[in-house]
């Protein structure tokens, strides 16, 4: 330790006299992040552990640099250190957090590594969680450790503590408090997708897959491509068909996804004609891109869909069919095993609330009765359902049109609007100008030219 | 190549092999003749027919029975032979009576080669017409003698009232014949070169007109459209331009041209000051144009073609391509089969010109009212019964399929409109079909949408929807303000990222270190397109690439930040 480094009792003492964010920005920051690494991560032998004299929720900013370090220097799992993470993440102070954004991404990223040394991701989860909670300034903001925690859930396959937050829509980010960029908005909401992929909610997969999607792009991001094909997918399992991307979507994004989502449109194109055949063929045709892209799963799944999507269709036609007669008209085969396969769909699909039916086996091989759906709509439940749509729609209206006064009354947006006024077409130099219209007259006089040669 | 195999021009024009034979030609029957190497002249391919046709028997029977094994194997290749049974109605005297000029014999021929009961009748009847009218088309004629004959040897009905005359081909009637025509073209032509040294317009034109008349009169189509279209240029009245049009169309709707039939139809239609048969000439483009629709299978604008004929062909004076009784036919037809119950009421049975038509073909008139009355028995009862005659009608026999399935479908949708239940058991005797075919039709309509009904498949009872509007405009609703929530929501958080730079950029103006994993290298021409960046951009621009491809295969993230 160098002599001028200060000592652990000074840097405790210092630690604990900057108790408010102003005060620790200014002085604390610059303090600590010239301390050598070594502070934060020794143990001092003897003495007391000075993260034990800290109180995570009093000195939140301080005890975050000796986690991150601790963790880092950490190996594997360790029960006690875990314990300070938990202590740390319920009770630390959001504010000074905020204060040390990097570092508190540092610590999570080192946490998420601590918790895959031991092979345990879903040790991680929970505190990452509750961190998040704390360190957003509204439950809509995207923080940097959003797209961190939707992968660490993804790699433990645990999704409990990940669920509510996922459910609450982002609406807010801002890259200065919260240390994010593009990508962990596309990372986020691709992870986020596939999390609800994988809880079969398949309508917000969509809609997640669908933000990363069209997000505004200057040039397509790979996770926007990928996205995209899961979108695709995602999409023919839910609605059965693909909606057409919103119109903002860049142009940049569309051009490649053209380009690089051929066997994802064709089998698309092929899943909305619903021919059992041909939406087979192509699968069989397409198997290699798929499984190479790891989405030969959700295809297959797009399989079982299909089915159900039939039989739904054939509860606008028939009021009672036998159970062999819908495993024919679907396309199941003829023989016992479609026929249970078919009985099998149709009971998952009662239970689900998909189709509203009964099975009778009166008759050989049973026979279903579809009814109507019972839902008459003149219940309080519809009423509530409509009241509070309604008042969603109207808070998000008037935040719109709010948001609008704000930006028509921006200097930034008036110095826009009166430039391109100003100057519309014309460019911006002298000569700039002569060359052009030099080069329109010459333009002229060809096509005139031309024209006279065609003419006779 | 066996000339049966390119089947649809035989069908279009029955003497399409004709066409190709120059009239000069001696051989009667040329490489070209379509029956020329046909053992069994009445089995022509119908490869624009539905397969379906019910009651008309597939393979050959009646006189034809006399196979061997090159005609078996023939027959093989050519399962689909369209052949109809003895007509229930045709009085082929009465039908063909009412018909002039080619498709006189046009209309025999087909009925010939399609209808083994008649064939001899058809043929004789072919064979004397052209006699009388000292036709110039002389390799036809020798070709219907050469379906007699083989008519005769395989034992076609009536072929033991054929008296010899007719077998034999009158070579020196025929040779003085050829020599007309041959002298006639030579003369023409040399009339029209003379007055186009002259250059006189009219002259010039009357030449033409004259040349094509003669090559029409020969058989020669392709000629004969050639020479009346030439006169287009001479044409110096609205006078000329109908009679170039009409002239254009005969040879057209023969040839089987029928989109040049609908050009020259508007090009007539839109000249101005017609001359003085206006209503007639009016009257005939609207026969053609509707006869062109037809062929279109534009059965809605046929009918209103047809419909709107008016009085002015009662009397066959169309003969040459269509009769009044086939006026009725076409447009009672395509009217059942494209028309709103309205619509029939006001265009068809409100409309006092085509009444006229229609008492020429009673049985029309009764299936259009039955049809209207919803007495739907009666109905199908008379399109069965008259269907093998349509089939050999030369213009309807392809379209006969898509009518009747239309009209059926059109009687089963007025069928299940007034009822709230309706006995699948009844209604199929009231269609005159079983119940599983008639569930299946009942299936498909309801699919398209033009039944909002539903099967109780167990007990055989179709059950009108209930639709509740109410429900489904809470569905709706509902479905709307979600979409509208989704959509500002997400139209808020897209103005936030760009108000915030959160766009997805280059990789390039980011961080340069490397590590970084998105997009780029997706977008050529824009990294290009920013231009002025050297060689080491092009570095940079590999390593990215190749760090996209480990991006690609395991989403691994490192974040070059701090």
């Amino acid at each position: 330790m160098a002599p001028n480094e200060p000592t652990l009792d000074e840097i405790i003492a210092k630690i604990q006299s900057c108790l408010d964010t102003a005060t620790i920005t200014k002085t604390l920051l610059p303090f600590l992040n010239n301390l050598h690494e070594s502070v934060f991560s020794a143990r001092p032998h003897g003495q007391t552990d000075p993260i034990d004299i800290l109180s995570p929720a009093a000195h939140s900013f301080a005890y975050l640099y000796f986690l991150v370090y601790r963790c880092k220097a950490s190996h594997g799992f360790h029960p006690a250190l875990l314990e300070k993470v938990w202590a740390f993440v319920t009770t630390c102070d959001g504010d000074q957090i905020r204060a040390a954004s990097d570092k508190a991404l540092s610590f999570a990223e080192a946490l998420v590594k601590m918790a895959m040394e031991s092979h345990q991701p879903v040790i991680a989860i929970r505190p990452l969680a509750v961190f998040i909670q704390r360190i957003q300034l509204s439950p809509g903001q995207l923080t940097m450790i959003h797209p961190l925690l939707a992968k660490t859930c993804l790699l433990a396959q645990s999704f409990k503590d990940i669920a509510p937050i996922l459910d609450c829509d982002i609406s807010d980010v801002n890259p200065t408090s919260t240390h994010i960029d593009y990508r962990d908005f596309l990372l986020y909401h691709y992870y986020g997708g596939m999390i609800y992929a994988y809880l079969k909610q398949f309508e917000r997969a969509v809609e997640f897959f669908k933000l990363a999607v069209s997000a505004p792009a200057d040039v397509a991001s790979a996770i926007q491509i990928e996205s995209y094909k899961k979108y695709v997918l995602t999409s023919l399992l839910h609605y059965g068909k693909v909606p057409t991307l919103p119109k903002y979507t860049a142009t940049a994004v569309n051009r490649c996804l053209k380009l690089h989502c051929v066997p994802y449109s064709e089998f698309a194109v092929a899943y909305e004609k619903k021919s059992n055949s041909a939406i087979r063929t192509e699968l069989e045709k397409h198997k290699q891109a798929l499984v190479r892209d790891r989405n030969y799963g959700l295809a297959k799944q797009c399989m079982e869909a299909l089915h159900r999507r039939n039989i739904q269709d054939l509860t606008r036609t028939y009021l009672t069919l036998s159970i062999e007669d819908i495993t024919s008209i679907i396309g199941l085969g003829s023989d016992q095993d479609g026929a249970r396969r078919v009985e099998g769909i149709i009971v998952r699909m009662i239970e689900s609330g998909d189709i509203f039916a009964t099975i009778s086996h009166e008759h050989a091989g049973g026979m279903v009765s579809f009814l109507d759906d019972p839902n008459q709509h003149n219940n309080t439940a519809t009423m509530d359902k409509i009241n509070a749509q309604m008042q969603k729609a109207t808070a998000i209206t008037s935040s719109l049109i709010a948001m609008d006064q704000a930006i028509s009354s921006m200097p930034a947006y008036f110095n826009k609007g009166s430039h391109t006024i100003d100057h519309p077409a014309y460019p911006m130099d002298e000569s700039d100008y002569g060359m052009q219209l030099g080069y329109d007259a010459y333009a002229d006089e060809g096509s005139i030219l031309s024209s006279a040669l065609y003419a006779d | 190549m066996d000339p049966r195999l390119s089947p649809d021009r035989t069908l279009r024009s029955p003497d399409s092999g004709m066409m190709d034979t120059s009239s000069d030609n001696q051989g009667f029957a040329g490489s070209s003749n379509p029956m020329d190497s046909d053992v069994y002249p009445e089995q022509l391919p119908t490869a624009g027919t539905p397969s379906s046709l019910s009651n008309v028997t597939l393979t050959a029977d009646g006189g034809s029975t006399a196979p061997d094994n090159n005609g078996n194997s023939k027959r093989k290749r050519f399962v689909k032979v369209v052949e109809v049974d003895a007509p229930n109605n045709l009085d082929l005297d009465a039908y063909i009576a009412n018909y002039k000029g080619h498709t006189k014999i046009n209309r025999l021929e087909f009925i010939a080669d399609r209808c083994p009961s008649l064939q001899i009748d058809a043929l004789k009847a072919a064979i004397t017409e052209l006699k009388t009218n000292q036709t110039l088309n002389i390799p036809r004629y020798a070709n219907l003698v050469k379906k007699l004959n083989e008519a005769v040897k395989y034992g076609a009905p009536g072929s033991a009232h054929v008296s010899s005359d007719l077998l034999n081909v009158d070579k020196a009637w025929a040779d003085s014949q050829l020599q007309k025509a041959k002298q006639q073209t030579e003369m023409l032509e040399s009339e029209l070169k003379n007055y186009k040294r002259n250059s006189i317009k009219e002259s010039i034109r009357m030449g033409n007109v004259e040349l094509g008349n003669h090559y029409y009169a020969c058989g020669d189509l392709t000629n004969a459209h050639k020479g009346y279209s030439r006169t287009r240029d001479y044409c110096t009245t609205p006078k000329h331009i109908i009679e170039l049009c009409m002239n254009v169309i005969k040879v057209s709707i023969e040839l089987g041209n029928f989109p040049h039939v609908l050009t020259y139809v508007v090009k007539a239609d839109s000249t101005p000051e017609v001359p003085q048969d206006k209503d007639m000439t009016k009257a005939k483009l609207k026969a053609a144009s509707g006869l062109a629709n037809l062929d279109l299978s534009k059965y809605s604008a046929a009918a209103r073609d047809f419909l709107s004929i008016g009085e002015e062909l009662v009397g066959h004076q169309y003969g040459e391509v269509i009769s009044a009784n086939d006026i009725a036919v076409y447009g009672g037809l395509c009217a059942l089969a494209s028309f709103s119950r309205t619509e029939l009421k006001r265009l068809v049975i409100d409309n006092v010109g085509f009444r006229q038509y229609l008492e020429l073909e009673p049985h029309i008139r009764d299936l259009i009212q039955s049809f209207y009355n919803s007495n739907y028995t009666v109905c199908l009862d008379i399109m069965d019964k008259w269907r093998n005659d349509y089939l050999l009608d030369i213009h309807l026999h392809s379209h006969i399929e898509a009518l009747y399935t239309n009209i059926r479908k059109k009687a089963l949708v007025q069928f299940t409109s007034p009822f709230l239940t309706v006995d699948l058991t009844k209604m199929a005797k009231s269609f005159s079909t079983s119940v599983p075919e008639l569930e299946k039709e009942l299936v498909s309509l309801i699919i398209s949408g033009q039944i909002e009904a539903r099967i109780d498949s167990q007990q055989k009872i179709l059950w009108a929807k209930q639709t509740n509007k109410r429900s489904a405009i809470f569905e709706r609703s509902t479905a709307m303000g979600q979409d509208y929530e989704r959509e500002a929501k997400g139209l808020v958080l897209r103005i936030q990222m760009m108000n915030h730079g959160l766009v997805v950029k280059g990789p390039m103006e980011k961080s340069p270190g490397g590590g970084n994993l998105d997009g780029g290298d997706y977008d050529h021409h824009q990294r290009h397109g920013r231009g002025g960046r050297g060689g080491r951009d092009t570095q940079m621009f590999a390593d990215t690439r190749t760090g996209v491809s480990n991006f690609l295969s395991n989403f691994t993230r490192d974040r070059a930040r701090g």
